[in-house]
């Protein structure tokens, strides 16, 4: 009998011709593309013809057997279902995921776009279910990825942070997506909340960039005088008002005393708290400053009232940059001033983060499909191709990158950061966020009883 | 002609009585799957505390004794009172005035009923949207209307005022609602006697008399039907509320529905709010009920 080595290597020859007249070498294409298996004889003893026909079998049964193995093992690509909420920056995400697949062969990605209301009443069930993503970009806030973590739903990834593969994740953006001591996830679109401002309008009105609160009212008063809406905001949606107290109680209460109040060593009903929301709900509100029937108004509308032109301030997020990008205004930026004698601290957070699933049959490929997102010689896919700022620091030198996305990466690296409320506070709290500020802009409640009703909705 | 046994009918009887159950078994399994049991599984929720992940916790009567004291709740369901009234009033009463005007005789009729019922293909999302444009109060065709016609002072964020937003709204759904109620009384009038009705003109009753006394009482099967249908649909009222308000500003639009999707896919209260499911349904069928007791109280 010969000796068989296996081996695989591409075959110099097969069974179609014969490579050296007295050595039979065979090569046999397994019925999968993944590899070819060959057989080559070593010594070269003298074979009867019946012992070479039995080789023969033998050999391609052992061949056989080793090509019905090796077929579901190599053969099947992975896939991965991955639900995120890119809707706006589909193809930048798109083109990420193409070159994942690129460099991780036998790896597909399943992707499905939603938004985060649509998902958020259809993951808790899907994932208990089992019928869920196996990677999820989910809010990182203790009310929805916390409240899946706690129910055994999402699998942890310690394992990633400790073993070097997320090294250039900012340590703070990891503790925002852990629980109980226990990391679960990638943090990620780091965004802080300021001030859109139109620089054609302000130059021509001869305005100067607020550096106090008081000189914000006059630049919104000097705005308005000009017959401008001077602040592109409304809060039909509710929320945009989440972002106005968060801006206010970081500059007037301070981010120790914050700390406390969204840890719940110290109560919401404080003259920080109301001489947070006075100013802009209600002296601003009622001088006319902001949109009018500012209840009416929606978060598009806002953008639409500032991009058209009509306005000069739009007070809002980092992830409108691509949006202000694109307007065609000569788009400027700065952080909302504290009153005179008071420390700007513009809050800062993470839009939502990456979470795999517990339940997922491939938690080592979920955990490369992170690893290739959060690795920084990746940062131009989220920097370039989606104007979202990455969890870490990022060189982009050679990129071609727009201003005010620039500064907002500039202004991560060196501006203290305050907290973004909302996503730190439970769904009680920001309900009553919701509903109060509303009724503090129609005039049905003063800032001291939405600061009391804040404080009652988590005692 | 021999007739069959009393026993012999038994079986024969029993023989169909089995086909005919085979025969409603899936109409049945169906009916167990899709509303018995969900209904039943509600229930069960209503008196659990869950957080929509892990497993529910079963806490008795705790939820609903915290529905009696929710000040939300009774605000909420204040609105959909309001909304059943003035939503069901509304519609039928302008409906039976038009749908009557086209029974007598109106050229174009026609073209009348398709127009008037349009709004009803539509979808309620779509509808909201539209309505939202409307009413927006920077570039609305409403507030743009007012403004040039020296009615700037009416020009106001509609959607945004408390005590405007349920009743724009609910405008907004009676426009909807009206063509469906136009259709249906329209086909109930065709049944009416019409010798009945020039019976009671040549008698000397007056256009309202005849109206009242000889056209509604011939009509009151359909009329009943409409007015349970529009009830149970005002206490079950969702989706246009929820486009274009989403029950704000500051809950002054919100209704059970709403509310009850607010608990619990934005709060996490999945048993609550499985408890406002119970009561907003048996509220409904409450007020379908006494509707239809009306109705036969009427006719006695």
């Amino acid at each position: 009998m010969p000796n068989l080595s296996y081996g695989t290597q591409p075959p110099q020859c097969n069974t179609s011709f014969n490579c050296n007249g007295n050595v039979d070498t065979f090569a046999f294409s397994a019925h999968v593309n993944v590899t070819t298996i060959y057989v080559i004889p070593a010594d070269e003893p003298e074979v009867t013809q019946w012992e070479d026909t039995m080789n023969k079998i033998t050999t391609l049964a052992y061949a056989g057997l080793l090509s019905a193995v090796a077929a579901p093992l190599w053969a099947q690509d992975v896939t991965l279902r991955v639900w995120d909420t890119f809707a706006d920056q589909t193809t930048g995400m798109d083109a990420f995921i193409a070159a994942f697949e690129e460099a991780n062969p036998g790896i597909k990605i399943e992707r499905d776009v939603q938004s985060i209301d649509e998902m958020r009443p259809v993951l808790q069930t899907a994932l208990n279910a089992g019928t869920g993503p196996d990677v999820m970009y989910y809010d990182t806030g203790p009310a929805f990825a916390g409240a899946l973590a706690e129910a055994g739903l999402l699998l942890p990834l310690d394992d990633m942070y400790d073993g070097g593969m997320l090294d250039a994740v900012y340590p703070w953006t990891r503790e925002r997506a852990s629980f109980d001591g226990t990391s679960y996830g990638v943090g990620n679109e780091v965004e802080f909340l300021g001030v859109y401002y139109n620089r054609e309008m302000f130059a021509d009105l001869g305005l100067e960039v607020p550096t106090t609160h008081e000189e914000f009212v006059g630049v919104a008063e000097a705005l308005k005088e000009a017959g401008n809406v001077p602040i592109a905001f409304g809060d039909a949606d509710g929320w945009p008002a989440f972002h106005i107290f968060s801006l206010y109680a970081n500059n007037i209460v301070g981010k120790s005393d914050l700390e406390a109040m969204i840890a719940g060593d110290k109560s919401w009903n404080d003259p920080a708290v109301v001489a947070s929301i006075e100013p802009f709900f209600v002296e601003m509100n009622n001088a006319g400053l902001l949109a009018p029937s500012v209840n009416a108004v929606n978060y598009d509308d806002s953008i639409n009232l500032f991009t058209a032109g009509l306005s000069g301030m739009m007070v809002t997020g980092t992830w409108l940059i691509q949006a202000m990008n694109d307007s065609g205004l000569d788009v400027g930026w700065f952080f909302l001033p504290a009153p005179d004698g008071m420390t700007t601290l513009p809050p800062a957070g993470l839009g939502s983060g990456y979470f795999v699933s517990k339940g997922t049959e491939h938690p080592e490929e979920a955990k490369a499909f992170l690893e290739f997102l959060f690795d920084p010689a990746n940062a131009s896919y989220w920097v370039e191709g989606m104007s979202v700022v990455p969890p870490y620091a990022v060189d982009t030198t050679g990129m071609e990158i727009a201003p005010l996305t620039s500064f907002a990466m500039e202004a991560l690296a060196t501006v203290p950061m305050g907290y973004n409320i909302d996503v730190l506070t439970p769904d009680a709290f920001n309900t009553t966020m919701l509903d109060g500020f509303q009724a503090v802009l129609g005039g049905d409640r003063t800032s001291a009883e939405q600061a009391a009703a804040l404080a009652a909705s988590v005692e | 002609m021999a007739h069959p046994s009393p026993r012999k009918m038994g079986k024969r009887g029993s023989k169909r009585q089995r086909a005919g159950f085979w025969f409603v078994l899936p109409a049945f399994l169906f009916y167990v799957a899709f509303f018995a049991y969900p209904f039943l599984s509600t229930v069960y929720l209503s008196m659990t505390e869950w957080n929509g992940v892990g497993t529910p916790t079963f806490t008795g009567l705790t939820n609903y004794s915290r529905l009696v004291q929710d000040g939300a709740m009774w605000s909420a369901l204040t609105n959909n009172v309001i909304w059943v009234v003035l939503g069901t009033a509304a519609p039928i009463f302008i409906g039976l005035i038009i749908s009557v005007m086209l029974w007598t005789g109106a050229k174009g009729g026609g073209i009348f009923r398709t127009i008037y019922f349009l709004p009803m293909v539509l979808s309620p999302v779509v509808i909201g949207v539209i309505w939202n444009w409307i009413y927006n109060p920077l570039f609305g065709l409403l507030n743009t209307g007012l403004r040039n016609v020296g009615l700037g002072k009416w020009a106001i964020g509609w959607l945004g005022e408390t005590e405007t937003a349920l009743y724009a709204v609910m405008l907004t759904a009676i426009w909807t609602y009206l063509g469906f109620c136009i259709v249906v009384l329209y086909a109930g009038l065709q049944k009416v006697d019409s010798e009945l009705v020039d019976a009671a003109r040549i008698d000397g009753a007056s256009p309202w008399q005849r109206f009242k006394n000889v056209i509604v009482p011939q009509i009151r099967p359909v009329l009943t039907m409409v007015i349970v249908y529009t009830v149970i649909g005002g206490f079950n009222v969702f989706d246009v509320v929820w486009v274009m308000t989403g029950g704000g500003p500051n809950n002054s639009s919100e209704v059970i529905a709403t509310y009850t999707y607010e608990v619990a896919f934005r709060n996490s209260e999945y048993g609550y709010g499985a408890t406002l499911s119970v009561i907003m349904s048996l509220v409904a069928l409450s007020a379908a009920y006494a509707a239809m007791k009306f109705r036969k109280a009427g006719e006695a």
